[in-house]
């Protein structure tokens, strides 16, 4: 396709600002991938907490069968709960025990235990609000036969204002990134616009039409954008295998970070996606 | 072929064209003489839709140019051929590929574009030149270039500006002699110049302009 060779042929012959722009759009994709990355990682990580978080319901000592047997209903019937499982008193100190180990001779001296029963409540997966686990929780309070309830509600709160934080912070540094590789695109075919102007009214003198004047920047733009794309895609692979990678091995703890590297390849697509209408502003209207 | 009735045109409050009228016919080689300055070029441009007239009616190859949409002027353009003083070719592509651009345009598939590029080049006696690049050929050799990427589209109508302002005598009279085969053929031609031997003893009409009037007619 002519439009096509001559957009292969103005990239070779403008070569730097090619390149500038590859990069520059490169540059933005990476940073636009790596808060996305960021944010995906908060997100499944909040997604992941409440089954990560165990809610200990410790029941009082004079809880009947009837009522524990109640309370079990009511906590097994609520839309958050994947699981139960009833501790008695005396499993509660085997289990102290098991993990006191050698330092468990101190037990020795007590004679009545002094532990309680409870209920270890396994939350879903899910993406529910905090306020949904607080609310279950304080409905559980008012059960008779409950003592009290321990749940990792503070971690919970603040990875779930992280993830509001970060939605928000994204979304930002998503929108200016946005905008940043349109007007990349937008300018570096503007200038090659104005490079190629005198070839442009040659072009309407011979009696080209617009589209056969405006596919030529617009296949540059979207070539731009895909340049752009496939080189970000590149140093994200980079990123991830020379750093994250290594950085896991290192750091065993930050081995819950999650690259979803099939992302990556949509790179080169939202490059072209955005190169495509950057270069279509900079050609604007065409007048004969 | 071209027809201009009353025809004006201004430039804020200069009047670069006074109430034109002039009929050329198909088939006719006809000359616009005058300085630089009387109007010749706008005249031209008015003719190619580079301008819009401010009064006054235009005809072009059947196009009823005063009603003409702006997505209809390339088709128009496509049936007219130019010839500039100054050329007009890209510096950046071969004589092969300037030349083949009037038909990539027109959107020729590439097999027919190499036959005709090679027949019109031979025309203008420079198919041996067609890998060389613009500016590695003389003045005269360029202007046939010109020529050649005009009259590959097999235009009905030739424009031409000052075709030979740039040239010695014997490329001058190498691309008036181009003029003439074309013309025989039947392609309507009209050359804007302030050169008089270019139209002298051609028995062909001459339009005198001067200062956007058109002062008189006669036979060069």
């Amino acid at each position: 396709m002519f439009s096509f060779r001559l957009a292969i042929q103005s990239i070779k012959n403008e070569k730097w600002i090619n390149i500038l722009s590859v990069i520059s759009i490169a540059t933005g994709l990476f940073i636009l991938f790596s808060v996305f990355m960021v944010i995906y990682n908060v997100e499944m990580l909040s997604k992941r907490l409440p089954e990560k978080l165990t809610v200990m319901v410790y029941l009082n000592d004079s809880a009947d069968e009837v009522e524990i047997n109640n309370i079990e209903k009511i906590i097994k019937s609520h839309e958050l709960v994947k699981s139960i499982r009833r501790i008695s008193k005396k499993e509660a100190l085997n289990e102290l025990k098991v993990t006191l180990g050698e330092a468990g001779y101190i037990l020795e001296g007590i004679d009545e235990n002094p532990l309680f029963s409870s209920i270890d409540v396994k939350l879903k997966e899910g993406d529910f609000p905090v306020e949904s686990v607080k609310s279950f929780l304080n409905e559980l309070k008012a059960v008779q036969g409950i003592s009290d309830i321990e749940y990792g509600g503070s971690i919970m709160e603040s990875v779930y204002s992280l993830k509001d934080a970060l939605r928000v912070l994204g979304f930002t540094v998503g929108a200016v990134f946005f905008f940043a590789i349109l007007f990349i695109s937008y300018s570096t075919v503007k200038i090659l616009f104005y490079r190629h102007k005198e070839e442009i009214e040659v072009f309407k003198l011979l009696g080209a039409s617009k589209v056969f004047i405006r596919m030529p920047f617009l296949f540059e733009g979207l070539l731009i954008g895909l340049f752009g794309g496939i080189f970000a895609a590149m140093m994200f692979f980079g990123v991830y295998y020379f750093i994250i990678q290594r950085l896991i091995m290192v750091v065993p703890v930050l081995s819950f970070i999650d690259v979803p590297l099939h992302y990556i390849y949509t790179l080169p697509l939202f490059g072209s996606v955005l190169g495509l209408p950057g270069a279509a502003f900079a050609i604007g209207k065409l007048k004969y | 072929m071209v027809k201009l009735e009353n025809v004006s045109k201004y430039y804020k409050n200069l009047k670069a064209l006074r109430s034109i009228t002039l009929n050329i016919n198909k088939g006719e080689m006809v000359f616009l003489a005058g300085s630089s300055g009387a109007g010749k070029s706008t005249l031209l441009k008015l003719i190619y839709m580079a301008e819009k007239p401010d009064e006054g009616y235009i005809s072009v190859a059947g196009f009823d140019i005063s009603h003409l949409k702006e997505s209809s002027i390339p088709f128009l353009r496509r049936n007219i051929g130019f010839v500039f003083q100054d050329f007009k070719l890209l510096s950046n592509r071969t004589v092969f590929d300037n030349v083949a651009l009037a038909l990539r345009i027109r959107g020729f598939p590439e097999s027919d574009i190499r036959e005709k590029v090679f027949s019109v080049l031979k025309m203008v006696n420079l198919r041996h030149k067609s890998d060389s690049y613009p500016l590695e050929l003389s003045g005269g050799e360029q202007q046939r270039i010109t020529f050649a990427r005009a009259v590959i589209g097999e235009p009905s109508l030739m424009l031409a500006d000052e075709p030979t302002g740039n040239l010695d005598i014997d490329n001058e009279e190498g691309i008036m002699r181009l003029f003439k085969e074309i013309n025989a053929k039947g392609t309507t031609i009209l050359i804007a110049t302030h050169n008089r031997n270019l139209f002298l003893n051609t028995g062909k009409r001459v339009f005198y302009l001067d200062n956007g009037n058109i002062v008189r007619e006669e036979r060069g």
